[in-house]
Formats: structure tokens, sequence, C-alpha cells
């Protein structure tokens, strides 16, 4: 009655249905099962952001969220970002543009949070564009190029 | 194991007949931490994340009903909220991170109970009540009542928290988080007053504060202190000063009071300031 | 906006087609489309995890560890203790495994290795160690000190070869002709490089020829390849690192992956499975390398016009119990300790101590982040002291073209700029610095808004590469294949710093080539020769000079064979524009390959000139060359709460040649990053030799809404001691920006705080907690 064994949702417009454990969490299930290592894990705690993916189109940190919660649910990694065909989201484009990559590991869930930003708010201010990836640590840029990209796929997007 | 209800009476169900005590999980951002360090091993689990009932906001008889279960950013984007409780939205603005914030929910923060949960001392100042449900019926119990003594039974859930609507006009509020950076980080301090001014004086405020002593806390001293006064600098260093004489009469001193008390002190006169609009 | 603006020293330097542009990472790609692998994204059929065990007490001995019950847990395979491991002690001393004493709350005992992550943890937490006795740990500077040595090989509990002496001229005599002398002691704490990825290694041993290959997120594979042929016993041809995508070092991922790497060698080797190991990000606050703290001690003397006549200073560096960059970090430290002004009298010693907490070792600035926040700040005193605003002391004391630095090299004005002077003028300029200071200096006492301004300096000199630290070479493979693309293997590593692009446009500029025609492989030690470690921007002053020495080679090569059959001279076969002469690359190429059976795969080998240094007396010549910068900081302080908010930085930076200005950009303002937070909230706390910071909800770390409007200035000279005349930018952003914010904060309020971080706690009570 109600006990939870398998899950059945989406990652990259993908109906996938698995076996679960209780305490098997969403990054894990990404990562290790499903072999989508774009999403990161940096702390474990939540406080990262390493492991951010869009939940129904919303930033979450996978580490922070059980499997059993994504049940029924559509899940947006950043695997599932650019086009079939290879073409990069204006977001991804933007980040290599401006600079925006160093090490790389945080820059997944740095997109993902830029990319769920642009769909709410097209046209973001500097502030706005802070807000929304301060929940994502970097360790290498000192955020400035990332908030330019951003603001850049922004522009481009508008025109 | 793990269990996920779809509606309120599954849930309660299980609660009640479950042989083992169930963790409850709601945005899961204070379970997962936990099952992490081992603290839930070999437990089983009852996940209400999928209780759309859980996630309600309507007004009714003098109050507002917020569901358990909305996210600290449903809060803070809801236009029932803002407008009726801005207070709360602040505090939950507060709260964590962006992606924090889109999965915890105003429930967890209340179960877990943190010394330093953001929503508390809001929720406080505005004198909310919270309703325990079972399969055998609910309970009412106001916010302080509960936090001197954090009881959830195993068969219970919290289903709703009612806040007073706020009646007439002069309402205003204060609230402010002291952190060591200027995002996603635990509260060092956090302080929520509400206050109704009238004819340019305090009808009445409402004084809270967290992550100072064990639990949040109201001033009651403050309340009576503000009402049907001027607002001016006196009053705040009057008031931050019962506050701070209130903390260590009450409990064993901290050495982070050293840093807290006078800090506290100054936010709380910067409130009373903020709140009878004198600069 | 921030801004961002290159200045070019002298006129005449040339233009490039590749390099000195801002083209995108060849690596970008891959990373924003999550394609990238990292560490832990690894996986071997098969494999194994490793989980070590670790000690309850900072300092005790052991008395037993039993391994018994995890043993007999389904799913472990393996468990091993420090007498399975054959030569368990590594350079600086750490224990692969310790055995007989912990000698902190990082040393373990065992190591499980299991079927799942999960079994493993579980096992790791079934084993036994009993304690035969429990002692009160080391902690500070003169706790150590004033105890026996917790090494029986050591003097006391000074770290061995960590001590560092150097004297110019008689400060005694200038500190009895001084006006003025001043006395002062600054401090730092330890912090965590705080790289957003764990450590993560991948170990397999290949039994078709008996090599242990390790694949991790190595910064430095010839050390680690080194260390752990060391603990097995093994000759180092046995032993293949392979790098793979790292997520930021910094310096920190060396002693923890020799530790890591070490362990799962041993159990793989033992298991014949593979055996992955990564980290949580509580082993790695615990486990890794963290930058040292210091306690620097200074005596100045200057005259009433506020001329240094002399100084001295102590700096004692607390290390761990093991430590192996200490007498390299102390080495720099006492080169630069009297910070970029002439000065004609100068004692400094510096000290590692050991002690029973985390351990120091290299992140970012490498001991100039501490060394800068002292002198820096002493030199604000110094000027208040003779009431002189800090710009004007500084331009009266700073080094000029021509001066003798402490170490006793001259800057030569030909081939060493050292236009300071006018970066400290760029800089006050810009910021209205001399307005403001003097507005804000008489608004201290005005007690009418809790809210300050201030604004504060700092300066920097810093030796380019390893200099006296040690051999300063590397090496790269450059090979044209016959289609005339071009594949680039070096020494060096890839850690997010962007070499691995910066490399291509040196190759390309060199060649003729586009970028695109260029790939470059992650370092695997088989294919390459033992470069060192790739620090101190040394990526791109050895490895980019060992780049365009492989490219020289091969052009000459090219070209003489070219010249020999189609006649002309060889400099008549220009590489540009994808041609050689008027024939395309790839036609050059395939003719020289297949025509002429000529191998186009060369080895580069940097070496710079031999050392003359005195180790007894700090004198000789100890870089080949020094980068320069000056930054401003202009923040907002409230007292009442003790936040600050770094409002703006203003840096100018003199760096020979930025090979890629847009990667240039993006490392200064990084750097500049890691120094806010150094400044203002970063702290671990393992006051008692217990770790109290876990993780990063502890740890504070800058976040996107923390950080300031940035203005930067590049100024770009042809040097020539790096290609290009490049000299690096990794450490230059991190290490003005505590000073510059600590003075700042002195302007602000009229209180010098003389230990960081100046976190809430220090603003409102002056101390820490």
């Amino acid at each position: 009655m109600n006990k939870l064994e398998h899950i059945t949702f989406e990652v990259n417009n993908k109906e996938i249905t698995l076996a679960i454990s209780p305490t098997e969490r969403l990054v894990d299930v990404l990562r290790k099962r499903l072999g989508l290592t774009g999403t990161k894990e940096g702390c474990g705690i939540g406080e990262c952001g390493a492991c951010t993916v869009l939940l129904e189109g919303i930033p979450v940190s996978s580490c922070m969220v059980l499997a059993a919660q994504a049940n029924g649910k559509k899940i947006l990694t950043i695997e599932g970002l650019h086009g079939k065909d290879g073409a990069l989201h204006p977001v991804q484009q933007a980040f290599i543009d401006s600079g925006a990559v160093q090490c790389g590991f945080c820059t997944p869930a740095m997109v993902l949070c830029g990319h769920a930003l642009l769909i709410k708010n097209p046209d973001p201010s500097t502030e706005e564009i802070k807000l929304a990836i301060s929940g994502t640590l970097c360790r290498c840029t000192g955020y400035t190029q990332i908030i330019e990209a951003i603001s850049l796929a922004a522009a481009r997007m508008k025109s | 194991m793990i269990f996920q209800p779809e509606t309120i009476e599954d849930a309660l169900g299980l609660l009640a007949h479950s042989d083992q005590v169930l963790v409850v999980v709601s945005g899961g951002t204070d379970v997962l931490p936990a099952i992490r360090s081992g603290k839930y091993a070999s437990r089983s689990f009852l996940d209400i994340s999928h209780l759309k009932d859980l996630s309600f906001c309507y007004q009714e008889q003098g109050f507002l009903y917020l569901g358990p279960s909305l996210t600290h950013t449903q809060i803070l984007e809801h236009e029932m909220i803002r407008a009726g409780v801005p207070l709360l939205c602040a505090a939950c603005s507060s709260i964590g991170s962006p992606q924090i914030r889109n999965l915890g929910t105003l429930g967890g923060n209340l179960i877990t109970l943190a010394s330093c949960a953001d929503s508390v001392p809001a929720l406080l100042a505005l004198g909310a009540t919270l309703v325990f449900s079972s399969s055998r019926g609910s309970r009412s119990i106001s916010l302080p009542e509960y936090l001197s003594s954090p009881v959830c039974a195993p068969t219970e859930l919290l289903t709703s928290i009612a806040i007073p609507l706020l009646l007439g006009s002069g309402w205003t509020f204060y609230h402010k988080k002291i952190a060591r950076r200027q995002a996603a980080s635990k509260s060092r301090m956090s302080i929520a007053l509400l206050a109704q001014m009238e004819a340019g004086r305090f009808a009445s405020g409402t004084l809270a504060c967290g992550a100072v002593t064990s639990t949040p806390r109201l001033f009651s001293s403050v309340s009576a202190l503000l009402e049907g006064k001027f607002p001016s600098d006196e009053l705040g260093r009057q008031a931050g000063l019962l506050v701070a004489q209130e903390i260590t009469k009450s409990a064993p001193v901290r050495q982070s009071y050293l840093y807290k008390l006078p800090v506290l002190q100054e936010l709380v006169k910067r409130a009373i300031v903020s709140c009878g609009g004198i600069s | 906006m921030p801004s961002f603006l290159a200045i070019q020293e002298n006129k005449e330097m040339r233009e490039y087609t590749v390099v000195n542009k801002s083209l995108p990472r060849t690596d970008a790609h891959a990373k924003v489309t999550g394609s990238m692998l990292f560490g832990d994204d690894y996986n071997a059929y098969n494999q194994l995890y490793a989980k070590a065990v670790y000690t309850d007490h900072p300092y005790a001995d052991i008395e037993s560890v039993d391994v018994s019950a995890a043993m007999c847990l389904a799913g472990v395979v393996d468990v091993i203790t420090a007498s399975d491991i054959p030569h368990p002690i590594m350079f600086g001393r750490f224990p692969a495994l310790a055995q007989d004493t912990a000698l902190y709350i990082g040393d373990a005992f065992a190591v499980v290795a299991a079927e799942t992550e999960e079994i493993a943890s579980l096992a790791a937490s079934m084993v036994t160690i009993r304690y035969k006795k429990i002692h009160s740990p080391l902690v500070s500077v003169q706790q150590a000190l004033s105890s026996s040595p917790l090494h029986a090989t050591t003097k006391g509990n000074y770290i061995d070869h960590a001590s560092h002496h150097l004297e110019l001229g008689s400060p005694r005599g200038a500190f009895a002709d001084a006006s003025v002398v001043i006395e002062q002691t600054y401090s730092t704490s330890f912090v965590d490089n705080g790289y957003i990825e764990p450590e993560s290694v991948l170990v397999e041993y290949d039994p078709n020829t008996h090599v242990v290959v390790i694949r991790g997120t190595i910064q430095n594979p010839y050390n680690i390849r080194e260390l752990v042929a060391g603990v097995l016993g093994y000759p180092l041809n046995r032993v293949r690192v392979i790098q793979t995508a790292i997520g930021g070092s910094f310096g920190g991922k060396d002693e923890s992956m020799a530790l890591i790497s070490a362990r799962a060698a041993v159990l793989a080797i033992r298991t014949g499975r593979p055996v992955k190991t990564t980290y949580t990000r509580e082993e790695s606050f615990v486990a890794s390398a963290k930058r040292h703290p210091f306690t620097s001690s200074y005596k100045v003397g200057l005259s009433d016009s506020g001329k240094l006549l002399g100084l001295t200073s102590t700096h004692y560096a607390l290390g761990g119990p093991y430590n192996k960059q200490a007498m390299f970090a102390n080495w720099r430290a006492s080169i630069h300790a009297a910070g970029p002004y002439s000065i004609e009298h100068v004692t400094t010693d510096v000290y590692g101590v050991h002690s029973n907490t985390i351990f120091g070792g290299a992140y970012r600035g490498f001991s100039a982040p501490q060394i800068q926040f002292g002198i820096e700040s002493l030199i604000d005193e110094c000027a208040l002291s003779v009431d002189m605003d800090p710009i004007t002391f500084r331009l009266l004391n700073c080094l000029k073209p021509g001066d003798i630095i402490p170490s006793g090299q001259i800057l030569d004005p030909d081939y060493m700029p050292a236009n300071l002077g006018s970066l400290i003028v760029m800089v006050s300029e810009r910021t209205d610095f001399l307005v403001k200071w003097h507005a804000n200096q008489k608004k201290q006492q005005d007690a009418s808004s809790p809210l300050l301004q201030g604004i504060g300096i700092s300066t920097t000199y810093r030796g380019v590469g390893l200099g006296g630290e040690g051999i300063d070479t590397g090496s790269a493979t450059v090979t044209i294949d016959m289609d005339g693309f071009v594949q680039v293997t070096s020494g060096f590593t890839e850690m997010g710093q962007g070499l691995s692009t910066t490399l291509c446009q040196i190759v390309a500029q060199e060649l003729g080539l586009e970028i695109s025609a260029i790939t470059w492989f992650a370092n695997d030690t088989s294919a390459n020769m033992d470069s060192g470690p790739t620090v101190a921007s040394r990526g791109i002053v050895a490895g980019g000079n060992a780049v365009k020495d492989a490219c020289n080679t091969l052009k000459t090569v090219m070209a003489c064979t070219l010249a020999e059959h189609f006649g002309g001279q060889p400099e008549q076969y220009v590489f540009a524009h994808g041609l050689v002469g008027t024939l395309a690359f790839a036609d050059a190429a395939r003719f020289c390959l297949k025509s002429r059976g000529i191998s186009l795969s060369a080895k580069g080998w940097y070496s710079p000139g031999p050392e003359t240094f005195d180790p007894r007396t700090g004198q000789g010549k100890a870089y080949p060359s020094y980068l320069w910068g000056a930054t401003v900081a202009q923040i907002t302080v409230d007292m009442g709460t003790g936040v600050i908010k770094v409002d703006h930085l203003t840096s100018a930076i003199e760096l020979g040649r930025a090979i890629n200005p847009q990667i240039v950009r993006s490392q200064f303002i990084g750097g500049a990053i890691q120094g806010l937070g150094y400044a203002i909230m970063e702290e671990m706390d393992c006051h008692d030799g217990f770790m109290h910071t876990l993780n990063f909800d502890d740890f504070m770390m800058p976040s996107s809404m923390d950080i300031p409007e940035m203005d930067i200035i590049l100024v770009e000279t042809d040097e020539n001691v790096g290609p290009y005349g490049a000299k690096g930018i990794g450490e230059l952003g991190i290490e003005m920006i505590a000073p510059a914010i600590v003075n700042a904060y002195a302007n602000a309020t009229g209180k010098r705080v003389r230990e960081i971080p100046l976190n809430l706690e220090r603003v409102v009570l002056g101390h820490g907690l």
C-alpha cells in the first residue's frame, strides 16, 4: 500500500522506469545508474550547487532529493540541454564566448541555473543573475564572466 | 522501505498503522543530510512531497492558512502571501540558496527546528498557530507553545499553519539576517519585528529573534515597552537592552554572546527605528 | 560594469595572430555540455571502492587496530593496515597508513575495499582502533616549540629544511639611526583550497605489464608517480599516472592524491581488481593541504621623512605533523618578506613548525598571501606613524628600476621592468584614492551612521616560476601528422587555469596555423618527461617555452628539408597563415613525412640559467624575473553588525604578455575573489586538534552575491623570460586583496586588525572568538 519500489520519471525527455532503494539519491541515480555524469557532487549537503538539475523546470540540488521524490517528475540535466543535432543552447554558447569556464566542474550547474532564469525572466538585471547563481559555488572564475555569459545569452535570445 | 501516499488520509493511515516510527520526508533538505550522516540507518520513510493537498494557501475567517509543503520559493512568489504577510516572504527569501528554497518547505523548517531556522522568528512575530493531524483528529497549538515543547507525535503530520490576517492599516515590519556572506549562509542571527503604527506611535510591536538562543523566541517584554510609544533611538536602545537582559537571564551564557548580544541590541534598535519610520 | 583594459608599455611590441588573442578555450565545449570526464566520472569494470578508517584523536598512541568485524561483512573484499604496505612513509613523512601513533585527526590506520561505497563505509565504521595513550595535541607555534618533538629526527619541532634566512646590510645599525621604530605581529588562519570537486582516483594493476595505472584528479602526476612507486617499492617505469580533467586544485590535489593513490594501489595489486576512491568533502577538508597559518613579527625603522631604513622579520608557519611544501614555500617567503620596497638593511627568518593540526601544503600564492598581508599592513602603519598617506609613502619607498631587492638581485631596467610606481599611480588616480582616503580618515569618529566607507591599497611583487626552490625545467612534445594536424602533450597539467588552450595558442602561433588544428592531450607520465609540478605559473613559462622549443625544432627540420628539395634558403620558408613558404602546411608535412621520411615529432625542453644563490645569506639570483601589481579596495563596513561589503577592486598588473587576455582576466578575478574570501570570511577551526569546519556550510567561500565591481588594467611588456614575454597570472590576483581590504578597514574605522579573516566577530570585537 503506497510502498514505493520503482519510480517512473522523465529524464531529458526520455521516460525511464527504475527499481530504487529508499535512501537512494537522485544524484546517484543520474550519475551511476543512468551514466549522466555531467551532474557533479561537490559536498553532499546541498551547499555547493554542483549537483543542480532542473526538476519540473526548477533548479534543485540533486544530492538533496531522494530518487523516490523524482517519481512522476520531469528532470533536465546538462546533457539534455543541447539540441539533438548537437547545436549548443544559447546559454552554453555564451559561456564559451564569455570565457565563463575554467575547471568546468560548476559549469553544468551554472548553465542550468542560467537557463532556468532566462525562461522565467528573459531580461534579468545583473543583480537578478547574481541571485539566480547564488546557490552555486565557483572557486575558479570569481563569477564575473559567468554573469556576463548569462547576460549575453539573454541579449542574444531577445534578438 | 519508503512509502509515497497520494492523499493525506493515506499518509495518516500509514503513520497510524506502522509498527515503526516513519521518517517523514517533505522537501528533504534536512532529512537527506541526516541520512548521509547515518542518522536514519535501517529506518523507513514516508515521502509526503507528492501530496498536493498540503501546498494550499487560502484566507478564511480572519486567518491565512498555509500548507506545510509550500516551498520557501512558493511562499516568496505567492501573490496572496506577498500582499498579506510580506514579513514571511522576507524571512523565506533569506533561507539557504535558490536550490534549497526550491525544495525546502515551511513545514520542514518547523519540524526540524534548527536554532537558525529562518522562517520561525517571522512566524512567531506573526502569531502563527500550528495544526497537527492524525487519523484520530486534529489539534491546534500556538507556535510559542510548540517551541517550548516541540513534539510531533509519530502518528501525526503538520497539516496547516494559520496566521491571523493583519487587520486595519499602519502595518510595517523589519527583518534582518546576519550571516558570514551575502547568500546561501547559515544564520548567525536573525530578527523579525511586526509592528502596527497609529498616529505616529506603536499600537503594537511583536519582536522575535533566531539563532541566538537554542530555539527562536519572542520577547513579550519588548511588546509591553513599545505599546503606545513614539519611536526613537532611545526607545530602540531600551528595547535592545531588554532583549539582552532577557537572554542572559533565561539561559546559560554562551561564548557567542560576546558577539551576538551587542549586535542583537543594535538590530533591535534599527528594527524599531525602521518600523517607526524615522531614520 | 566591470572593466578590463590592456595597455602596452612598449609601443613597438609585436602584433600576433593567435597569441595575445582572447580565443575560446579548447575544452569549453566539453565542459558546457557536461561531457568532460572528471575523476569520479571514470569507472572500471569490476571495480572496488576504498574507504579509509581515521583516528578518533588528533594525538594518540595506538594499542591495536581490529579489522576482524569489517572483514566479515558481506561485500568486503580486503582490508589493509600499515603492515600490509611495503614502504608506508613518503616524502615529507606522510604515512600512506599510520601505524603506532596518530599525529593529527586525518591520520588513517586502515583501508577497506568493498563491492559498493555503502558497504565500504559501513565496514570502515566497524574497524576498531584501541588507544594506548591520548596526548594533548600541539596546536600552536608556541606549544610546538616548547614541547618535545613529534618526530625523533627533527630539530625540536622545526620542519626539516623549512628554515630560511636572508640578510642584507645591518638592520641593527639602521634602527639606531631611525626616528621611528615600529614592532608589530600579524597572523593568518588555516584555509582550504576549496576546489568544488573532491579528490578522486581510480587505480588498476595491469597484469600484462605489471604496471600500476593511476587515473585521477592529480595536479602533479610525476610527484605522485614517484611517491607511489616508493611506497610499493616499484621502479618508476612500473607506475603510470594519467591525469583526468581536474575540478580545481590551486595546489591542493597533491598530498591527498598521494595518500589515496598509494592506498588504492596496494589494494589493486592485492585484489587484482580496479580500486576507486573519491573523498567526501569532510575527508578533503581534513586530509588535504591547507594554506599555512603564518605568524609574522616585524620590526621596522624609518626616518622622519618616511624613508624605510631597516626591516627585520620572523615568520612561523604552522605546518601539521607531516609537511612537504613548507621548505619551498618558506624559501619564497624569505625572498619576498620585505615586500616590493627599497630597504638597505633587511633580515628575514622564516620557520616551519610541526603540530598536531591539519597540515599545510600548497595553496595559490604559496606564502605570498600571508606575507603580503603582513608587510602591506605594516607599510600602512608606518605611513600613519609619519603622518603620510599610503600612496605617497609607497611611491617614496617602492622598488624602482635599477634598485637592489633584499635578496641582492638588481632590477636591471633593460630586461626586468620594475614599473611598480606607475601601477600605484594608475590605481590611485583611477579610484580618486587620496580624496576618499582623507575624507574617510576624517569621518572615523562620526557616530551618526554605523556604515563607514574605507579605501585601502596593497602592492605586490612576485618572483616568476620556482626560482631557487628547485630545478625549473619543463618538457613538451609536439607532433605533426601527415594531414597537417598537430598533437601537443606536455609534462604540465590543465586544472582549469587554461594551460591546454594557451599552449595550443603558442603552437598555433609558431606554426602559422589556426588553433583548431591543434589537439592537446592530458598528461600521461608514460608519454612525457618529468616536468615537475604545475605550480607557480610554471605552466606558461616552462611549459610555454618547452612547446616553443619543440616548434622551433620542427620548423628548422621542415624548412631545411623543403629548402633542400624545392630550392631557396630555409629562412624563406616562413610559417604563417597555414602556409610554409608558398606550400600548404599539410602538403609540406606530408612531403617531409612520406617523401623524405623525416620525423615530425619533437620534444621541447626548457631549462633556465644556472643557479647562483647562497642559501646561507639568502643572496643571489632568486628568480629570472618578477611580476608586479597594485590593488585598491573600497569597502563599506557596518560597525553595528560586523558585515563588510567589498564594493570595488581596482587592480593594475604587469605580467609580461597575456597569451589569452580573456583567460588572464578570468584567472585574475578568480584569484581576487579567493583573496576576498581569505580576507573576510574563510577560516578552518582546528583549535583543539579536532576538525570543526566540516563542510561548505561551515567553511564560507564567496558566493556570487559577495563579489565587488572589478576594474583591471593589464600592463603588457615584451619580457624575455617567458614565451612571448608571458610570465604567468595564477597567483597575482590572490596576494593583494586581504591587505587592501584590511587597510581599507583601518581607513574606515581607525582600527587596525592584525589577524585575518576580518570576519563579523573581529569587526565588532576587534578579536576572534
